[in-house]
C-alpha cells in the first residue's frame, strides 16, 4: 500500500542522514583522540568510539521507528516519541508554506526533503527529512488540492534569474570577500593547538618583511584568493536562483549542492522588505525579501530572499508583476527639518560610554572620542537624509539606514498593531516615532522616527478607521 | 495631539503602592546580594576593582531607588490610560516616551489575566492582551475590574474569530482589485 492515508515512516535513508549529523559535533574529539596517539590506535579508544557511535545510533533507530506522518482528510497527523507518545493534527489549511531542499546525501540516494511551515508559536515547521521524491510530490499535489489551486509548473512564469555576472557583482560588492579572513584565522588557530606552527609563521614573517616585491606578491595573492573565495561561496549560495510565479503563489528555486525549492502562496507574504548596503546603494542594486512563515534556511532567518541581487527600478517592476498586491511607492516624504535638530541633539549612549572609558584609562587618546563624536554625527545627518516614507490608501512605506538602508512595505489590512510613541524630547519638536508590526516568523516590527506628529497621528486615526471599515463590511 | 489618542480609563491608584513595595523589595534584595559578594571578596581578597564596581553599584542602587520609590510610580500611574471597545484595544503609557498602541479587535489572539503574590495582597490584577505581534500588559487593575476586562476582551475578540475565514476571503478580494 502506497497512499497517503496510512501511518507512514520516513525513508531507512534518514538513519543515515541523522547519523552523519549528529556525528558531526564528534568530528573534533575523534580527530584529537586520533592525534594524541599518533598513529597506535589503543583498544579502549576503539572501545570508546564504538559505545559513541552505537549511543548515538539507537536513539535515532527508535526516532525513526516511531515517527509517522498520514494524511487524513483535511488533516495532517504526525506521531513521534519513544516513551511519551505525540501526537500532532495540523489542518492543511494552516500551511504558510512548502519547502523541498536536497543535499549531497539526498542527490546520492535519489531522495529529497520537505519542510512544511504552519505558523504557529512552537514547533512551526513539520520535517520530513527523507522522503522519495514521488512522495514529495504526492504530498505538495495534496496540500495544493487542498487550498484548490493548481501547482503544474507549466503555468508559472519566470520572472527572474541569476546570471553569472550578477553572481560575480553579488560577491565583489558584498562581505563575503572577506569571508577568507575568518577561515583563515580558524585554521590558524586550530592547527596551532596541534603543530607548533607559530615559530614556523613567525620565520616566515620576518622572510617576507625584508623584501618589498615579495611583500607586494603575497598581498596580491591573498586578495584575489579572498575574492576567489568570495565568489565560490556566493555561487554555491545563490547559483542556478530562479523565480517563477502563477497566480496565486511565489516559487523560489536555488542552490548547486543543496538544491531548495520554496514555495508560498501570495496572500501569505505579509510584507516586503528591500536592502541595500551602502556600496549597493551607490551602484544601484538591491536585495528584496519576503516578510512570511517559513524561510530557506538562511542566514538571515526571519525572512526569503525572493530577488537577491537585482538594479532597484527592474525589481520594483518585478515585485509588481509577482505581488499585485504590492507596489513600491516612489513618491516618497521626507522627515521634517526640525527632526534634524532632535537627531542632533539626541544623547549618544555609546559616545558617552566610550568617552568615559577612554577619559579613565586611555586619558592621552582623548581625540578618539571627537573622531567617534563627529562619526556619530555625520552618521545621524546622513541617516536623516536617507529616512523617508509614504502613506496613502493601501500602503504604508518607511525607509531608513546609512549602512545598510532597509525599505519596508506593508498593506494596512497586514498591519498587527500600530504605536505612536512621543520623547520628551520629541514631544518639544512637535514630532513623534510610528511603528507598525506584521506577522512573519519573527514578528516585524519596523519604525519611522521623528515624522511629524500629525503624520503620526493620522496614520493611526486612518488605521483605526480601516479596522472599523474592514469590520462593518464583514459583519 | 487629537484626543482620539487619550484612552480615558486609568488604572488604580492603589498601583503606586505595588511599585513602591516591589521598588523596596527589588532594592533590599539587590543591596543584600551586594553585601554578600563584598564579604565574599573581603575574605578572598579577588581584586580591589570588584569593590569598587559593587560600591558604585551600590551608589547607584541608592539614587534609584528613590527614583523609583518616590517620583516613578506617581507619574507612571498618571500617564497610564487604556480603553477597550468592540473595535481596539487601546493603551496609553510611558513616562519618559510615551507611547500609544492601537491593536484592532481581530487580531487579538488571546487574552490572559494573571496576579502575583504582591498583587494579590493589594487586591490587584494584570490582563495581558496578546495578538500574533506582540503581547501588552495592563497592570495594576482592580481584581473585579480585570476579570470584566478579560471576559470583555475575550467575547469581543471570539466574536471575530468566526470571522477570520471571511476576513481572509476578504483580503483575497482585495488583492484581485489591485490587479
Amino acid at each position: 500500500m502506497d497512499t497517503l492515508s496510512t501511518p507512514k515512516r520516513q525513508h531507512p535513508w534518514w538513519i543515515l542522514l541523522k547519523f552523519i549529523r549528529s556525528l558531526r559535533q564528534f568530528i573534533v574529539p575523534f580527530v584529537i583522540i586520533l592525534l594524541l596517539d599518533g598513529d597506535k590506535m589503543i583498544f579502549w579508544e576503539f572501545l570508546i568510539i564504538g559505545v559513541i557511535i552505537l549511543l548515538l545510533i539507537i536513539p535515532i533507530l527508535f526516532e525513526w521507528k516511531h515517527y509517522t506522518y498520514t494524511f487524513k482528510g483535511n488533516e495532517i497527523h504526525i506521531q513521534d516519541g519513544k516513551f511519551v507518545r505525540n501526537y500532532r493534527y495540523i489542518p492543511l489549511s494552516k500551511i504558510q508554506s512548502v519547502q523541498t531542499s536536497e543535499n549531497l546525501l539526498h542527490k546520492l540516494v535519489g531522495m529529497t526533503s520537505l519542510t512544511l511551515d504552519t505558523a504557529t508559536a512552537d514547533e512551526s515547521e513539520i520535517k520530513l527529512e527523507m522522503i522519495r521524491k514521488q512522495e514529495a510530490k504526492r504530498i505538495r499535489e495534496r496540500i495544493a488540492l487542498h487550498e484548490e489551486e493548481t501547482v503544474t509548473e507549466a503555468a508559472t512564469k519566470e520572472h527572474f534569474r541569476m546570471e553569472t555576472k550578477d553572481i560575480l557583482l553579488d560577491a565583489c560588492t558584498s562581505f563575503s570577500l572577506f569571508a577568507l579572513i575568518p577561515i583563515l584565522f580558524g585554521l590558524y588557530s586550530e592547527l596551532d593547538d596541534v603543530l607548533p606552527i607559530e615559530s614556523y609563521a613567525e620565520s616566515m614573517f620576518s622572510y617576507i618583511e625584508q623584501s618589498f616585491l615579495l611583500m607586494v606578491l603575497v598581498s596580491i595573492l591573498l586578495i584575489g584568493l579572498s575574492i576567489a573565495t568570495g565568489i565560490v561561496m556566493t555561487y554555491f549560495r545563490l547559483g542556478n536562483f530562479s523565480l517563477r510565479s502563477n497566480d496565486e503563489k511565489l516559487f523560489i528555486r536555488k542552490g548547486i549542492l543543496n538544491e531548495t525549492e520554496f514555495s508560498i502562496a501570495k496572500n501569505r507574504v505579509f510584507a516586503i522588505q528591500m536592502q541595500q548596503s551602502i556600496i549597493r546603494r551607490w551602484l544601484g542594486f538591491v536585495t528584496v525579501k519576503l516578510v512570511c512563515f517559513g524561510d530557506m534556511g538562511d542566514v538571515e532567518k526571519q525572512s526569503t530572499v525572493i530577488l537577491p541581487f537585482v538594479k532597484k527600478d527592474r525589481a520594483v517592476h518585478i515585485i509588481t508583476e509577482v505581488l499585485p498586491g504590492f507596489q513600491v511607492i516612489t513618491d516618497v516624504e521626507s522627515l521634517p527639518r526640525k527632526a534634524l535638530w532632535v537627531r542632533l541633539l539626541r544623547p549618544s549612549y555609546v559616545w558617552m560610554m566610550a568617552t568615559g572609558v577612554i577619559v579613565y584609562f586611555w586619558r592621552e587618546f582623548w581625540w578618539v572620542s571627537l573622531l567617534l563624536f563627529i562619526g556619530i554625527m555625520l552618521l545621524r545627518v546622513a541617516d536623516f537624509f536617507f529616512s523617508k516614507y509614504a502613506i496613502n490608501d493601501h500602503y504604508v512605506q518607511m525607509q531608513s539606514g546609512v549602512i545598510q538602508s532597509e525599505l519596508f512595505l506593508t498593506r494596512h489590512e497586514k498591519v498587527e498593531q500600530v504605536e505612536v510613541s512621543v520623547s520628551k524630547l520629541q514631544k518639544k519638536f512637535g514630532l513623534a516615532t510610528l511603528q507598525i508590526a506584521t506577522r512573519g516568523a519573527p514578528v516585524q516590527y519596523s519604525d519611522i522616527k521623528d515624522v511629524h506628529d500629525e503624520v503620526a497621528v493620522h496614520y493611526y486615526q486612518q488605521y483605526a478607521h480601516i479596522n472599523k471599515k474592514r469590520k462593518k463590511a464583514v459583519s | 495631539m487629537s484626543t482620539f489618542l487619550e484612552p480615558s480609563k486609568r488604572i488604580s491608584p492603589k498601583a503606586v503602592n505595588l511599585w513602591r513595595t516591589s521598588a523596596i523589595i527589588t532594592f533590599v534584595s539587590s543591596i543584600c546580594v551586594a553585601v554578600i559578594l563584598l564579604v565574599v571578596n573581603h575574605f578572598l581578597q579577588l581584586h580591589k576593582f570588584i569593590d569598587y564596581a559593587l560600591y558604585g553599584f551600590l551608589v547607584l542602587d541608592v539614587l534609584y531607588v528613590v527614583y523609583a520609590y518616590g517620583m516613578k510610580p506617581v507619574y507612571l500611574l498618571k500617564s497610564w490610560r487604556y480603553e477597550v471597545d468592540e473595535d481596539f484595544v487601546r493603551l496609553k503609557y510611558g513616562l519618559w516616551i510615551q507611547n500609544s498602541v492601537i491593536i484592532p479587535m481581530t487580531k487579538v489572539q488571546s487574552v490572559q489575566k494573571t496576579q502575583g503574590v504582591l498583587m494579590r495582597k493589594y487586591g490587584l490584577a494584570e490582563v495581558s492582551v496578546v495578538t500574533t505581534a506582540s503581547s501588552h500588559e495592563i497592570p495594576c487593575l482592580e481584581e473585579e475590574v480585570a476579570t470584566v476586562l478579560r471576559d470583555q476582551i475575550a467575547i469581543l475578540a471570539k466574536v471575530e474569530d468566526v470571522e477570520e475565514i471571511k476576513e481572509v476571503k476578504e483580503e483575497l478580494d482585495g488583492h484581485a482589485i489591485d490587479s
